[in-house]
Formats: C-alpha cells, structure tokens, sequence
C-alpha cells in the first residue's frame, strides 16, 4: 500500500504544478500589471517601482513563476498587500475558526443527509419520501445568500435567539457558532439528501437485496449491513472531497458572523484587492483536495475488498 | 418498442392537455427558431433546410424542427407547432428522443414545469426589447424605500406595486430585468461550460493519446482548485485588470450588445470552471463508444473525422450534455448571487435578483425594515429555479433506459 500511496504523491506533482501555473498565469499575466492594481489608476511610476520591487515583481514572468513555485514549496507566501502581515501565518490563523464551524456542522449534515437519504430510498414512493424530496428541492431554489441574511436578521436580530455577530475560542464562545451552523445544515441538506437517496436506491434495486429480503433477513439487517455498506464508496467520495471545503469554510457564512476563519480572509482578500492571499488560499485549497483524492481511494480498499491497491 | 409505443398513442397520454398548452405556449420559440434556421442557411451553414417535397426527414435536430415549424407556417401540416427541443410530441415516433419527449409529455410535473420555463423566457425577451418594464432605471428619488401597494383582495396594483428601492426605483421592475439577466446569465455559462467541455472532451475521447493526457492533465488541475475558488479568481482577475475593463467597455459587446461587464465577467467565470464536469462525462463516454461498430462503419466509409465525431456519436452522448445544461443553468444563476456579493460580479444599481439580495443586508436594519427586494428577487428565483429543478428530473428520468416503461 506504501509503494502506492508514494506513486501516487508522485501523480500529484504534474496537477500542483499545473494548478500553480494557473494561478500563477491568472494574477500575473491575465489579471495585468498586479503593481497597478494594487496602487490604484493615478499612482506614479515611482510608486509602481517601489511595490514592484517589494513584492518582488520586477523580475521577467518566468522569473517571477520560479519565485512564486519557491514560495509555494517553502510554505511562504510573502506578505499579504493590506496587512503587511505573512500571508502563510495568516492562513494558519484563519484555518482553526473555519474548522471550529465547519466540522460538527459537517458532522451533523452528513449525518442527517445520509440517514435522510436512506429512509427516502427505503420508503420511496411514500409521501413522507415525496414530502422530504419536495422541501430540498425547495430548499435548493433558494439563494444561499438569502438563508444567510434573513436567517441572521431574523433568529439573531428580530428574535434575538442568538447572538449576531462574533467568535471566540471558549466554551461560552460555541453560542456564536450556533447559528451559523444551523444555516450550514439547512443549507446542505437538500444537496445531501438527494444525492444519498440516489445512490442507496440504485443499491437497493440490485439482485442482492431481494435475495437478502427472499431468504428472510430483518428490514434492519438489509438496510445497514448490506446496502449502506455497498453504497460506502461514493458516500465517501463524497465526504473526502468536500474536506477542503471545510478548511476553506464558508465565505458567506463567516463574513456575515464575524467568524476569523479561512472563508472571511477570502472575502476580504477579494474586497480589499489583497491578490497574494487569494492566490495563497487558491494553491492551498488545490493541495488539499489532492490530498483528499489519495484520502479517498485508499479508503476505498478499506472498506471495498474487491478493490486493490496496485 | 414498436408495438406498445403504437398502442399508447392511441389513447390520450395522461396530462395531455397540460402538454397541448405547452406546445401552445412555445409557439413563438418556433418561430425563433425558424428565423435562427434561415439565418444558418444564409450563412451557409446548414445546406437543406426544408423538404416541402418528400417525405424523407432530414437528418439533425435543428433541421427537423425548423422543417416541422415551417410546415405549420405553410399550412402543410395540420399539427399544432412542436415544442422546442426537449418536449416537442414526435410524429415519427422511434428512437431515444422521441421517446424522452413522449415521456416527458406524459409527466404532468415536466409540463407544467416547462410552461413556468417558457413564461420567464417570455418576460426576459419582452423586457429585453423594451415591451413591459421599460426604464427600470429611471427612479424617483424622493419616493425611496416606498413599500408594496398591492392587494390582492380587491385586486389593485398601487402606486408601486413591490415597492421602490433606495433610488426610488420600482421594484417590480428590477425583479422582471433581474430575470432576464438571470436568464442570460444561466443560458450563456452554461452553454459555454457545455460548448468547451463536449469539445475538449470528445477530442480527448476520440484521439487518446497524448491529446487525452493534455486534456486530463488540464482538467484534472482546473478540478482540484474549488470551484468556489476559481470561479472567484477568474471574475476577480477579469475585473480587477484595469486594462481588460477598459478593452472591454470599449468593445462591441458593450456597446452593441450592452451586455455589462458583470455580466459578461459572471458567464466567463462560471463557463471556465464548471466545463471540467462536462468534459470528463463527454469523455468517458467517448471511450465507450468509439470502438462500437457504428464508428468503424463510418470510419470505414470515409467520412471525414470531424464528421463522425459530432454526427455519429455526439448524438450519442448529449442526452449527457443536456442534463449538465440544466443543473449548469441553475448553478450559474445561484453563483450570480454569491459572485455578485463579493464584489465581482452585476455592479451595484444594475437590475440583479443578486444586487437585490445583497441589499437587504443593510436595507433590513432599517427602522423600518425593506424587506420586499430581497423577498420579491427570492420568490422570482424560487420559482424559476424550483421549474428548471423539477424538469431536469423529469428530463433525467425520462432519460434513463433503466426506467422505460
């Protein structure tokens, strides 16, 4: 298994580099002269010529990709435009918020889309499945931005169930994370439940489960022994990749609740023009859905025997 | 098939008369439809566009339904004029398609679906040649924050029937605008991702190779990045060159077209991203049917390549592409609102249901809140995208093979 995990981190190299080279070719060359936009429409060739020098953009292009690929490799990103802080502790500062909401909101929306998703493809047809598939394709027509700001206005600001805005990294500050993650749920649900109840019931139509149900095995025993089992692989294909998402956060959500994490420095970083944590945070969003890719197939032997790791 | 399908027709599908208001109700798109052949055949690219004479069926989807429409328009034909695409009830009879359009005729959710499809598709082009909603511009600006006047019971519409926003504009205006943006918006990405991903992934396909290991190498990059993330980059690069902003309100787009930068920067960005889904199914499905023997006969009878790869197995895969289209379609007009809010997407005061959202953050704090932007741009969103939700399903099951009959 080590030799496969080696060959494919080997694998890997052609996509990073690939993925830094676009990212690389997206600011420095489509998004123009980065010296310019930073400093404005009016600002004088001096000026350009000291941020250039700064921020180490007076070089050629191919110069400046060798530079940028350093940057990538030692995990040093520079400093970012606005807050002249290092990009790369900035990040390591934002992931543990974005963590703290986005896990056990994950959690319990896996959780409730899987289980969901199983009852709608064992009931289906029933009106409590045409009930649960009708409210999450309710619930997809609607703009997330619009759970975000009503919910916030209306539980937090009208009500004054939760608190409206903040983080903090105690106990008492797991109020501020209530909310946030109770949109996070509502707002992936939907998604979950159908894409689960898809995959249960292509499982539940094979020749398996009606031999499991002819020679007399418990509703029970079917359902979590046998189909749940066999539908692993794509519920965790599903998972492993949405994990950069986790670290990443949600933009909205954490710009709308003040929570520090990797999502809010996105937001700003987009508002503020700040393009080297963008470009950060784009190159480290790539490295951990590789790595989410390798998670997963190696998973997949664990828990599918026919499948082998070669 | 033969026997059954003959016999269903006889008697009247259920929902029959929900299908005949569909066709009714898409009318005018055959006569667009028409306009759209003639102008292909002037321009050559299309050689025969009708056959008055015989009774052969030209080959093509295109063909086929500009021959039927101009048929009716003829009066040769005694059939009401067919739906477009995906719902039009076929005459002849075989075949996938017209089985997924007997299907999908059948399915009483599909139609009445794709009749709310067709009624936004109305409202966007009237408001695009400045028929109803005219000037949603123009405001009033001591009538701001003006609130709902209608009432349903008795009917009256007020005043300002959803109110006025913080330029006095009138809402129900913005909203019908928003919709036809929205609609660009969800044609255009999606018919970008589709056109770049059915390319690419069918070259991939077809070739191998090295051209498939470019191709895989690309779209496997573009894929680990986020989308959220890319799609973010794209539009903010795009936006943010001031060299780029400035080629592109000078250029014919803008002043011709009008379409807005936002715009233009929403369909680019959610294009670019969103066609490494379509390219990898378009390829995998290359790989299947590229050694069938319908492709050797083919090769074999020296028809040229390009030929054969979209005349004889992009028929084959776009079923596919077409169910991309739509969950694309739907994807691009929610990404509107997200791209919009962070500043790289509609400006502010263009007339998006995603300006309208993105207000009401501060609009709702008022002391008396305004709550009818972001509820009238929700409900016209709910609505347009509960339809197109419920017809890709029904258009997904109408087309898989497993659930025939």
């Amino acid at each position: 298994m080590w030799a496969y995990v080696v060959r494919r981190l080997f694998y890997a190299i052609p996509v990073l580099l690939g993925v830094t080279l676009i990212t690389f070719l997206l600011f420095n060359v489509v998004g123009g002269d980065p010296a310019r936009s930073m400093a404005g429409k009016n600002a004088k060739e001096a000026d350009l010529e000291k941020i250039r020098e700064q921020y180490g953009l007076d070089g050629s292009l191919p110069e400046q990709y060798g530079q940028f690929l350093k940057e990538v490799v030692t995990f040093d990103s520079g400093r970012s435009f606005r807050t002249k802080q290092r990009v790369g502790a900035m990040i390591a500062e934002g992931a543990g918020p974005s963590l703290a909401l986005a896990l056990p909101a994950f959690f319990v929306a896996s959780l409730l889309g899987i289980a969901l998703g199983l009852f709608c493809a064992y009931f289906r047809g029933s009106l409590a499945d045409v009930l649960v598939r009708t409210a999450s394709v309710a619930a997809m027509s609607i703009s997330s931005l619009a759970y975000v700001i009503l919910g916030q206005y209306l539980l937090a600001y009208r009500w004054r169930l939760f608190p409206i805005y903040g983080f903090e990294w105690s106990l008492v500050g797991t109020v501020f994370l209530v909310l946030p993650a109770m949109i996070w749920i509502l707002l992936s649900v939907g998604t979950d439940v159908r894409f689960y109840r898809a995959v249960m019931l292509e499982e539940m139509r094979t020749d398996y489960v009606r031999t499991a149900a002819a020679k007399g095995l418990r509703t029970r025993t079917i359902l979590f022994r046998h189909v749940l089992r066999n539908s692993l692989i794509p519920v965790i294909t599903r998972l492993v990749l949405s994990i950069p998402f986790l670290f990443l956060g949600s933009l909205l959500l954490e710009s709308f609740f003040g929570i520090p994490g990797l999502g809010a420095l996105t937001v700003n970083a987009v508002t503020n023009n700040d393009w080297p944590v963008l470009k950060a945070v784009v190159v480290i969003g790539a490295m951990l859905y590789v790595f989410g890719v390798l998670v997963s197939d190696i998973l997949y032997a664990a828990v599918d025997p026919r499948v082998r790791l070669k | 098939m033969g026997a059954p399908a003959a016999a269903v027709r006889k008697t009247r599908p259920r929902g029959w008369f929900l299908a005949v208001l569909a066709r009714i109700a898409s009318w005018p798109f055959s006569l667009l439809l028409l306009l759209l052949g003639l102008v292909l055949r002037a321009i050559g690219s299309v050689r025969l566009l009708w056959t008055p004479e015989g009774d052969r069926p030209p080959e093509g989807r295109i063909r086929r339904y500009v021959v039927r429409s101009t048929r009716y328009l003829t009066g040769r034909s005694r059939l009401m004029p067919p739906l477009v695409g995906a719902v039009a009830l076929d005459d002849d009879g075989k075949g996938q398609w017209s089985e997924m359009r007997r299907r999908l005729c059948r399915d009483r959710v599909a139609m009445a679906c794709w009749i709310g499809i067709v009624l936004y598709l109305y409202v966007a082009l009237l408001a695009a040649f400045g028929v109803i909603a005219t000037d949603p511009d123009r405001g009033d600006p001591n009538a701001d924050f003006r609130p709902p006047t209608i009432s349903v019971v008795p009917l009256e519409l007020g005043e300002h029937p959803l109110g006025t926003d913080f330029l006095g504009r009138e809402v129900w205006k913005l909203t019908v605008h928003g919709a036809k943006n929205a609609l660009w918006i969800g044609t255009f990405s999606a018919l970008v991702a589709c056109t770049i991903g059915l390319v690419l992934g069918a070259v991939a396909g077809y070739f191998g190779k090295w051209i498939d290991e470019i191709i895989v190498w690309l779209y496997a990059t573009l894929e680990s990045i986020p989308y959220l993330l890319l799609m973010l980059a794209l539009s903010f690069v795009f936006q943010k060159n001031l060299s780029l902003r400035d080629g592109y309100e000078a250029s014919f787009l803008k002043q011709d077209l009008h379409i807005s930068l936002g715009l233009f920067t929403i369909i680019l960005a959610v294009g670019l991203t969103f066609w490494v889904g379509v390219c990898r199914i378009v390829r995998a499905e290359f790989i299947r049917l590229r050694d069938r023997d319908f492709v050797l006969a083919a090769r074999s009878l020296g028809i040229p390549t390009h030929r054969v790869i979209f005349r004889h197995i992009v028929p084959n895969v776009f079923h596919l592409v077409l169910v991309s289209f739509s969950l694309l379609f739907m994807g691009a007009i929610k990404f509107e609102v997200i791209l919009s809010f962070l500043g790289v997407g509609m400006e502010e005061g263009e007339a998006s249901w995603g300006q309208m959202i993105n207000q009401a953050k501060v609009e709702l704090m008022r002391a008396d809140p305004v709550w009818w932007q972001i509820g009238a741009a929700t409900a016209a969103m709910f609505g347009l995208l509960l339809c197109v939700n419920l017809f890709t399903d029904a258009l997904r099951d109408a087309l898989d093979p497993r659930l025939r009959n």
